[in-house]
């Protein structure tokens, strides 16, 4: 009877890990599929999100607005009777693509708050207010953009460095309170939010889906690994980043930047 | 006379030294919170120094405030920009104060994005360019990290525009060493033997000038370029 099996097998799951994750823009794309893997391995999960998603939820859903300051400064309180948790992933993201003038300075506003003030507001609340266990995880994700540059969404990109480099400085000072922390840099993921946001016509042959990604990346952040990356193809095209930045961009820019016909936020 | 240079954080530090040293030939407009005294006395004996007060921790006003002021003094193109507004807090990461974050992030980053987006016409307009002033740390550092974090935004972000405006009007960023201003202590950093390895603002602000004509995307200015003789062996703004 494979049915029941998985059901006892999770159970069993459960019991073993007994530990608590939380994962923000848990509803769509990676989140999501970050959300599934951990339930499946036996978490007790919380994920943030704007939307439910449909059907029953072995999980927890916090309807929540990452874009709003005041709802931020609220959730460490919010969140106490959920904690503390084990596993912290500020998976949350969003984008504005196209000509960097072109879009209303609200979108970047909101851009910066929920990829990149947000979580260095809520990490610092997080550790200091006794969120996090005295052996836990946390990750940020970046994007592959850290290594490669990414005109056509020069803000997306700077909240993305910035985010990277912050996770980068707080390793030590969070390690001495038992928290170890990871980023994660993602290459194209075929999800939604990389339809949406990339020029008509492009090729997602090359796009990895968000279930293989968590499988990739969860590992790495579960051992506390500074940097980890969606497989060796991500891997490979950051360290290109990294080598001849002037020639990654000009690739970039011929691809994607000269191909954008709408702006998108 | 001279070019149009706007000069965002030029009334104390870094950037009041770069005034100082380009009020001699060019038109300038200065952008800070506070302007010194020796500031309001330079712009009350000159006629090309434009004071214009504003509050960066409120990035889309701050570029309203700008914009108002170029109109008022009609100008319509601009030849440089020089976004060199920056603050910081040094603290354990884990104690750090929400609004002490946004500060950093709206001051360093936001701000810049709302000022440079606002240029781009005048800056068209006069082949300009837009020299972003970044910092070393944007590598990362521990008990700087917000700061570190909004560095490493605006490198990205000067990135991207460097490649998406190619032709029309350049972009660079130079990343600045640790530097004898009033930044380290209003962070609330002590300095001991290390403030040897600190270059002093007139030092710093030389350096920057003789580094805007270069053309790579972003240039370290630190104590050893300053010790090799950037300061006097590259040419100045003409």
């Amino acid at each position: 009877m494979p049915v029941s099996n998985k059901v006892s097998n999770k159970v069993s799951n459960k019991e073993l890990n007994n530990k608590k994750a939380l994962i923000t823009g848990g509803s769509a794309g990676l989140g999501k599929a970050l959300v599934e893997e951990l339930c499946e391995q036996g978490w007790t999960v919380t994920s943030l999100d704007l939307k439910k998603p449909k059907g029953k939820l072995d999980y927890t859903f916090l309807k929540t607005d990452l874009s709003d300051r005041t709802v931020i400064d609220q959730l460490p309180e919010k969140l106490i009777e959920h904690g503390p948790f084990d596993l912290v992933i500020f998976n949350a993201g969003i984008s504005a693509t196209g000509k960097f003038e072109e879009m209303p300075i609200s979108a970047y506003e909101k851009l910066m708050i929920v990829n990149a003030e947000g979580p260095m507001v809520l990490a610092s609340q997080f550790a200091n207010k006794g969120l996090m266990t005295a052996k836990s995880n946390m990750a940020f994700i970046s994007s592959l953009s850290h290594y490669t540059g990414y005109p056509g969404a020069a803000v997306y990109a700077a909240t993305k460095d910035a985010i990277a480099v912050y996770a980068k400085s707080i390793i030590k000072p969070f390690s001495n309170l038992g928290i170890s922390v990871s980023c994660a840099f993602t290459g194209p993921l075929k999800t939604e939010h990389a339809v949406r946001h990339s020029p008509k016509n492009a090729s997602d042959k090359d796009r990895m889906l968000p279930q293989e990604a968590a499988k990739l990346i969860l590992p790495g952040i579960l051992s506390g690994k500074s940097k980890v990356f969606n497989g060796y193809k991500t891997m490979a095209i950051a360290f290109a980043g990294w080598l001849m930045p002037p020639v990654v961009s000009y690739i970039l820019l011929k691809t994607v930047y000269n191909k954008l016909d709408k702006n998108v936020f | 006379m001279g070019r149009n240079i706007l000069i965002t954080g030029g009334t104390t530090g870094i950037g009041y030294q770069l005034v100082r040293r380009l009020a001699q030939h060019h038109q300038l407009m200065v952008v800070g919170r506070a302007p010194n005294e020796q500031l309001i006395e330079l712009e009350g004996l000159t006629n090309n120094v434009i004071i214009v007060k504003t509050d960066f921790n409120n990035p889309a006003k701050a570029a309203i405030d700008i914009d108002k002021a170029m109109k008022k003094a009609k100008w319509d193109i601009l030849n440089n920009a020089i976004l060199n507004a920056g603050t910081g807090f040094v603290c354990d990461p884990t104690q750090e104060e929400p609004a002490a974050i946004r500060e950093t992030l709206n001051v360093n980053l936001l701000a810049n994005i709302a000022i440079s987006r606002m240029l781009k016409k005048r800056l068209i307009a006069g082949r300009g360019k837009i020299t972003f002033i970044g910092s070393m740390a944007r590598k990362g550092k521990e008990n700087f990290a917000s700061y570190a974090a909004s560095k490493a935004g605006l490198h990205g972000l000067a990135r991207a525009l460097h490649w998406e405006w190619r032709g029309i009007v350049d972009v660079q960023i130079l990343h600045l060493g640790p530097t004898k201003t009033q930044m380290h202590k209003k962070a609330g950093m002590k300095l001991g033997f290390s403030r040897h390895f600190f270059t002093s603002p007139e030092g710093m602000a030389a350096m920057i000038e003789k580094s805007i004509h270069k053309r790579r995307l972003s240039h370290n200015l630190t104590v050893f370029q300053d010790l090799a003789g950037s300061t006097f062996l590259s040419k100045g703004l003409k």
